[in-house]
């Protein structure tokens, strides 16, 4: 019977291919790695400049969020077709970024504090 | 070790909870987009991100963060059928999703109490009126947070129910938490945009 078994569980119940495709990275440092990001990313917004602080903890939630999709979602042994969808809803956002922000830009602040 | 599959051999619940995930993606990403821009018009947003309980959403955050890693946990025990381990890990998970949701209740509580609802009924007299859109993004994306919170707690607590009682589906374990993931993600971005801007 051909087996994935991940490292220190070789004594358990063995596991079909089918049902485990993906790798099984050393989840603990992904972890850790998530939480020393975190503590970036809190220490970050003591800049005195609202628009330094979000570019850099945008770009650390970036950051987060791929190594949650890559590594505990396991995205990245998926199929390029799971890829494809997550990347039409990329493609919608965009759309939608493109498509609302004349709009937002346009409003004036005295149009919203006199409806 | 891993095994390259193809798009067909995906499993049929895993290619869903994806297509889920995305769609969610799209209707979160769209809510973080049109606050994000807003955020950078209106200065007056950054006042309001001041009465937010940062400590409280620092906690929130590992929180959801250390379920994430409990969730995976459950997983990888989920693939050896080893029912003890899988029980384990999805408690500690409903532990932090009930934290989660507490701690977030304590806010809600402490907010409306200082006038900060979500029609904004006391800004709105006192004529602030883009300050009254700040919480209305913010119950918004919160709670509809918050509902994705008790739904991912919620599946997983019946799949682990069904899993362990059963000895059979451990694969739902995944799909769950996959379910769980994205709310954890979707919170990575909510955290520092709301909390810690100011």
């Amino acid at each position: 019977m051909n087996t994935n078994q991940p490292e220190g569980l070789a004594h358990e119940i063995a596991v079909p291919k089918k049902e485990d495709y993906h790798g099984h990275p050393n989840y603990l440092i992904i972890y850790i790695s998530l939480l020393i990001l975190f503590a970036i990313t809190v220490f970050a917004s003591l800049i005195p400049n609202p628009l330094v602080v979000f570019i850099i903890v945008f770009v650390i939630s970036i950051v987060k969020g791929s190594m949650v999709l890559l590594y505990f979602m396991h995205l990245k042994w998926e199929p390029v077709l799971i890829w494809i969808l997550l990347g039409l809803a990329l493609m919608t956002l965009l759309f939608l970024t493109l498509g609302l922000y004349p709009d937002i830009v346009s409003v004036k602040p005295y149009l919203v504090t006199k409806p | 070790m891993n095994t390259k599959i193809t798009w067909r051999e995906i499993p049929q619940a895993r290619l869903a909870m994806w297509a889920l995930i995305a769609g969610e993606f799209a209707i979160f990403g769209g809510l973080i987009v049109m606050y994000t821009l807003n955020r950078l018009k209106y200065e007056s947003w950054g006042e309001m991100a001041q009465h937010t309980n940062v400590i409280a959403g620092t906690i929130n955050t590992l929180v959801l963060l250390t379920s994430s890693f409990f969730v995976v946990k459950a997983h990888e025990a989920a693939l050896h059928k080893n029912k003890e381990k899988v029980k384990m890990w999805i408690w500690l998970t409903l532990i932090c999703a009930l934290l989660f949701l507490g701690i977030k209740s304590y806010e809600y509580y402490h907010e409306i109490l200082h006038g900060f609802t979500l029609p904004g009924t006391q800004l709105l007299a006192e004529g602030k009126h883009v300050e009254t859109m700040y919480w209305s993004f913010y119950y918004t994306m919160t709670g509809l947070h918050g509902l994705h919170v008790i739904g991912g707690a919620l599946a997983l607590f019946f799949v682990m129910r069904h899993a362990t009682k059963t000895e059979k589906d451990y694969h739902r374990i995944e799909v769950a938490g996959l379910y769980w993931h994205m709310v954890d993600i979707v919170w990575i971005f909510l955290f520092p945009l709301i909390y810690l801007i100011h």
